[in-house]
């Protein structure tokens, strides 16, 4: 399975030290969900399409991404503007289309897709190892780093080890349905793979103490500041600081 | 299962968030160093299985499985949850990073409460009582998911009631699945490896019933209120016309709606629509009790009752909601007449019953919306919580 | 009419490894193909292809006379050709070596009974009808083959693919695997295997894999 799709590349955002992408992001998605203009909401999106464009990202496969999350605001905009109570504009039969709920589906489709827009420009240009590094940094509880580091080493092993047992049963006839062979098939498949994965745990565990290992994670550390981070930081918030400003020009609506 | 960025409110993402880091503190203190690549790799394990789509009827939807994460994990579930849930948020853009705390939540507390529940009878035996529980934890949490769900979209806005609703409805047919899937896995692995379920995975059923009792008056309060986006009426006699006036909680005029009005004795004596300022009125045929009902769709529904006394020369009593008896007689204007002060007071009640009225739902609405504080309060104090309970933790470990 | 026949197959995996270039290979009827070539030439991904596993790049696939593309043609051939994974715990993964066994069978559209009593025919012809109840996972290597092995049996295929069927079994294991594969009745079979005598024992053509291509090669190499 290939996963960081968009870890790899070697733009000036792939380079940046993860500490201040997280930072970014985590600001940027604060500033965006707490917009309540249209002005503001524009103005996030177009910035976050801007990142996009500076992390060099395949469009088509960031317009892929965005397709599936919009299929559940697709559902939003089919539902929201007859549920919510407010001005009519238009009515079709008995249904009527409020002005508010127009807004709201509108609101939402621009927040979420400026979020997960600079989401991946800013953190899914990183691998999740740097990731993880970047949260042992920011004081993040080493148990929960550890787990971080090991979920996402072993979930390849595992997910390769899956996937044999799928092709396994594949070519002994197996055909999903909805009935009960199905479902034992699943479970005995699922719970093969738990217990295949407890036992693993056990082995690295020990192998990790062959090695004299006493409970301590040692930090290699090597993340250096440099002079681009704080221009990409600086750019980033003064940004944000814009949004924010043309938010309480333009109260909400 | 995951909700997208941008479409809760900031106190719901707030509480959310403060939940979780809760339950993550709770969850990293019960885990042991030692069991640090066991977790690891079920959370992998998990995180894999939940990637497999199984066909339910004509269609097929991904496991979720907290139930058994639950059974297996207990408070641990916690961390497994928030992990998988990064990756997809990280890689896949599924669920988002700002709705991360309340997608955890969502799916934690049921697994960690319905594991809490199922844990003690798979211990103590494995005949049919322990695979009842077993297929209640599996299908309660997903039910349990999906109202949390519900509530955290309702509690964002009485829109999202609609779409609530009919996510809960989505994740009946799944539940159903997964309390069989977990009927099956468990006793696989209660034939293949027992000691998996009945081993020493922490009996610490005492606190988790403690806590189980803080969070599920926490969830009643937020299902309840998920049901509390009510639309009003306020119906009120002038003397000539029964006036209405409908209006959402939020403050929404309800527009053209249906409105019917019933006699004392149950007959449906007059059927109209509310205008544009959500407004109605219509001549009473007599004296009598009348009974008004609102239709303002999608289940929305009100009622008040109107009492007509004196035709003509009529009298002003709403009773609709909380407001007082108010039955005084007021004679009958006509030409110039000069008022006495009982009477002058009559007249001012009369007129003034309606903002009253209007007063003591605005009053109401105050209410709903500190309650919707109280909900976000709990959660701050509950991240507080885990905030010292991490804070001494790192002492201790010093 | 060989019973299969692939001609100019290639296949390169998505992260760019190109293992197949043009293989073409038949399987008759009679033929006990020993495959030979080192780790990492192809050897497991054309198993897969034959299998419908894995589609290739390019090339044809012709088996039982018919041409073989969509999921759907494939899953008509799964029942008649066994395929023998390398790990045999990729392949069992039900509680008790009973219901792995008539797994296969039961997928065939077999009833219960028949399916169960198909799968104790298969134990009992390999000898092993006292691990019925056993849990697979706990047995010992040799003993996890063994059962493999019947699951793929228990469907009656009429080809066998075999990855590596004796690496790691102790002698005595080993002998007695290809007793069972000496006396089952298969049309053909290929057999991937780096123990000489697995290779000797149970192959009357060696073709050896390299550069993404296979070639007849006339004695044993391993020789």
């Amino acid at each position: 399975m290939t996963c960081e799709r968009f870890a790899s590349g070697k733009s000036i955002l792939h380079s940046a030290d993860p500490r201040v992408k997280i930072l970014l992001a985590g600001g940027y998605a604060v500033v965006t969900v707490g917009l309540g203009s249209l002005e503001g909401q524009v103005l996030a999106l177009s910035g976050s399409l801007l990142l996009v464009m500076a992390a060099r990202l395949s469009l088509k496969e960031v317009f892929h991404r965005l397709l599936v999350v919009n299929l559940f605001i697709l559902m939003l905009w089919f539902i929201l503007p007859w549920t919510t109570p407010g001005t009519g504009v238009t009515h079709f039969g008995p249904i009527m289309i409020t002005a508010e709920g127009l807004d709201l589906a509108l609101s939402i489709s621009l927040k979420c897709n400026a979020i997960i827009l600079a989401n991946l420009a800013l953190l899914s240009t990183s691998t999740i190892f740097s990731l993880a590094h970047a949260l042992a940094h920011f004081r993040v509880p080493t148990k929960m780093v550890q787990l971080i580091f090991f979920s996402w080493r072993y979930f390849h092993v595992i997910d390769s080890e899956f996937h044999r047992m799928k092709q396994a049963i594949k070519v002994r006839g197996f055909e999903p349905g909805s009935n009960l062979h199905t479902y034992r098939t699943y479970a005995y498949l699922i719970g093969t793979l738990f217990i295949k994965s407890l036992e693993r745990g056990e082995r690295v565990y020990k192998a990790m103490l062959c090695r004299g290992f006493d409970g301590t994670f040692w930090l290699l550390s090597h993340f250096r500041l440099h002079q681009r981070d704080i221009y990409l930081a600086g750019f980033t918030s003064a940004y944000l600081f814009l949004i924010i400003g043309v938010e309480w020009i333009n109260p909400c609506r | 299962m995951h909700i997208s960025e941008g479409v809760l409110s900031a106190p719901v993402l707030l509480a959310g968030g403060a939940g979780t880091i809760l339950g993550l503190a709770i969850g990293l203190r019960c885990m042991n160093v030692r069991e640090i690549p066991k977790v690891a790799l079920l959370t992998a394990a998990f995180f894999v299985a939940s990637l497999v789509h199984v066909p339910i009827g004509p269609s097929s939807a991904h496991l979720v499985l907290n139930g058994i994460l639950g059974i297996l994990l207990g408070w641990t579930a916690f961390p497994a949850i928030f992990i998988g849930l990064f990756f997809q948020a990280v890689l896949f853009q599924f669920g988002g990073l700002t709705t991360l705390g309340v997608n955890t939540l969502n799916m934690a507390v049921p697994a960690v409460i319905m594991g809490a529940l199922a844990r003690p009878a798979l211990r103590s035996n494995s005949g049919l009582f322990a695979m009842v529980m077993t297929a209640i934890a599996g299908a309660g949490a997903i039910i349990m998911s999906a109202v949390m769900v519900a509530g955290s979209l309702a509690l964002s806005g009485e829109s999202f009631v609609a779409v609530s609703k009919l996510i809960f409805v989505a994740h009946i047919p799944i539940a159903i699945a997964e309390g069989v899937l977990s009927v099956l896995i468990i006793s696989f692995l209660l034939k293949t490896k027992p000691e998996v379920i009945k081993g020493n995975m922490h009996s610490r059923a005492a606190k988790l019933g403690l806590v189980s009792i803080i969070i599920i008056p926490i969830l009643i309060g937020i299902c309840s209120q998920a049901h509390a986006h009510r639309v009003n009426l306020f119906a009120w006699y002038d003397g000539k016309m029964i006036l209405a006036e409908g209006y959402f909680s939020g403050g929404n005029k309800a527009m053209d709606s249906a409105i019917l009005v019933y006699d004392s004795g149950g007959k449906e004596v007059f059927h109209g629509m509310t205008d544009k300022k959500g407004e109605f009125s219509f001549k009473p045929p007599g004296n009598g009790e009348y009974r008004l009902v609102l239709e303002a769709g999608m289940g929305h529904r009100a009622e008040a009752l109107v009492s007509v006394q004196d035709l003509e020369s009529g009298t002003a009593a709403p009773e609709a909601g909380q407001a007082g008896p108010q039955t005084a007689e007021r004679p009958e204007l006509k030409g110039t007449v000069t008022l006495t002060g009982t009477e002058f007071e009559q007249i001012l009640d009369s007129k003034l019953n309606p903002i009253k009225e209007q007063l003591l739902r605005l009053a109401e609405q105050g209410d709903r919306v500190g309650f919707r504080d109280v909900v976000a309060g709990l959660g701050y104090i509950a991240g507080l919580m885990g905030l010292a309970m991490y804070l001494t933790q790192r002492k201790r470990k010093k | 009419m060989s019973l299969i026949d692939l001609e100019g197959i290639s296949f390169q995996y998505p992260n760019g490894n190109q293992v197949l270039e043009g293989l073409s290979l038949r399987l008759e009827d009679g033929d006990k193909i020993g495959l030979l070539g080192e780790n990492g030439t192809g050897k497991t991904t054309l198993f897969h292809i034959i299998l419908g596993l894995l589609i290739p790049t390019k090339g044809e696939i012709t088996i039982f006379g018919k041409k073989r593309e969509t999921e759907q043609d494939f899953k008509k051939i799964r029942g008649a050709i066994g395929l023998l994974f390398q790990d045999s715990d990729d392949q069992l993964f039900c509680p008790s070596v009973i219901e792995d066994v008539a797994f296969g069978p039961l997928n065939m559209g077999m009833n219960h009974q028949e399916a169960t009593e198909r799968a104790e025919q298969t134990l009992e012809e390999l000898g092993i009808s006292r691990f019925r109840d056993r849990v697979p996972y706990q047995l010992s290597g040799g003993e996890k083959r063994l059962v493999s092995m019947a699951t793929i049996l228990s469907m009656r295929p009429e080809i066998l693919l075999l990855d590596e069927p004796t690496t790691g079994l102790d002698e005595k294991t080993e002998e007695r695997l290809i007793s069972v594969l000496q006396n089952y009745p298969a049309k053909a079979w290929i057999i991937i295997s780096h123990v000489q005598s697995t290779i000797e024992a149970m192959s009357n053509k060696y073709y050896k894999m390299n550069g993404g291509r296979i070639e007849e090669v006339l004695s044993d190499p391993l020789s």
